[in-house]
C-alpha cells in the first residue's frame, strides 16, 4: 500500500489539470480499477471546478488540500477550502426525467458527486471539509470487454 | 491570473458525410475545455449542420461541463429542426451519461453507421 496522496491547490481552474494528474499517478501506485479511477477523478474535478467557480468572492486566493489514500476496499478523501460555506449534500437533485427541451442547463456536477460517492461535510475552523468514500469493486465496466472466440 | 479567455482548446475532429456532420472529440472534455467545444460545435449549427453524429470512440473523459456541452447542443437542433446521435460510447462516458439521465433523452448508438442512420431517417 503506497503512501497516499496529499496535495494544495490554488483556488483557479487551470489547477484541476494538475490534480488529474495526480489523481492519475495514485491510481496507478494504488492498483485502482480504471472505473473506479475514473469516479474519483470525476467526483473531484466536479467538486473542486464548483467551489472555484461559486465559492470564492472574484479574484480572492484561496487554497484547496486534498488528502486521498486506499484503505483495504475503500478510497477516503478528504477536501479542505476556504471558501464559503458550502455543504455539497444540499444540492436540489435534478429532474432526469425531463425531456431535451425542459432539462435546466448545470446542476449535474453536484449530482454526480453525490451519485457516485458517499458524501460528508462539516464546516470546521472557517473551512469547508468534504470527506468522499468510494468503493474499490471494479464492476468490470473499466476493462476492455473479453470476446470468446 | 484569471481562468477567463484562457482556455484550454477541445480536440474535435470533423468530416462530413454527404450532409451529416460527424464530430469526433478526442482526450477529455472537461471545465478546462468545453467552453470552447461548445463554441465550435454551436458554430458548425448555425453555420446550417442540422444532422449531427457525435463519435465518441476516442473521447476518455467527460464532467459535467461536457454534458452542458450535449445538453445545448441538442436543445439548440430542437429549436431548428435538426437532429444529433451520439455512438461508440467508452464504458467511462457511457456511465456518465447514464447516470445524468441523459441516455434516456439522447439518441444513442453502438456504430457509427446506425447513429449516421438515425439522423438521416425520414
Amino acid at each position: 500500500m503506497g503512501a497516499g496522496l496529499t496535495l494544495r491547490l490554488r483556488n483557479e481552474l487551470s489547477e484541476i489539470r494538475r490534480l488529474t494528474a495526480a489523481l492519475d499517478a495514485f491510481a496507478e501506485d494504488e492498483a485502482i480499477p480504471s472505473d473506479v479511477a475514473m469516479r474519483m477523478a470525476l467526483v473531484l474535478d466536479e467538486l473542486l471546478t464548483n467551489t472555484i467557480e461559486y465559492g470564492y468572492p472574484d479574484e480572492v486566493p484561496g487554497e484547496i488540500g486534498i488528502e486521498a489514500k486506499r484503505d483495504g476496499d475503500m478510497l477516503m478523501i478528504s477536501v479542505t477550502d476556504d471558501a464559503r460555506p458550502f455543504d455539497p449534500r444540499k444540492a436540489p437533485r435534478p429532474d432526469l426525467e425531463q425531456s431535451v427541451e425542459d432539462r435546466r442547463v448545470g446542476g449535474l456536477g453536484l449530482h454526480l458527486i453525490n451519485t457516485m460517492a458517499d458524501v460528508d461535510y462539516a464546516r470546521i475552523n472557517g473551512r469547508n471539509l468534504v470527506t468522499l468514500r468510494l468503493l474499490v469493486t471494479s464492476d468490470g465496466d473499466g476493462d476492455p470487454v473479453a470476446v470468446a472466440t | 491570473m484569471s481562468d477567463a479567455g484562457n482556455q484550454v482548446q477541445a480536440t474535435i475532429g470533423s468530416e462530413w458525410v454527404d450532409d451529416v456532420l460527424v464530430l469526433k472529440p478526442s482526450g477529455r472534455v472537461d471545465s478546462n475545455n468545453a467552453g470552447s467545444a461548445e463554441a465550435m460545435i454551436l458554430g458548425q449549427v448555425d453555420g446550417g449542420a442540422q444532422r449531427i453524429v457525435l463519435d465518441m470512440a476516442e473521447l476518455d473523459y467527460v464532467s459535467s461541463a461536457g454534458l452542458r456541452v450535449l445538453l445545448v447542443t441538442a436543445k439548440r437542433l430542437r429549436q431548428t429542426g435538426g437532429r444529433m446521435a451520439l455512438c461508440q460510447l467508452r464504458p467511462n462516458v457511457h456511465e456518465v451519461l447514464e447516470v445524468s439521465g441523459f441516455l434516456a433523452i439522447l439518441t444513442v448508438c453502438d456504430g457509427r453507421e446506425a447513429a449516421i442512420g438515425e439522423v438521416t431517417k425520414t
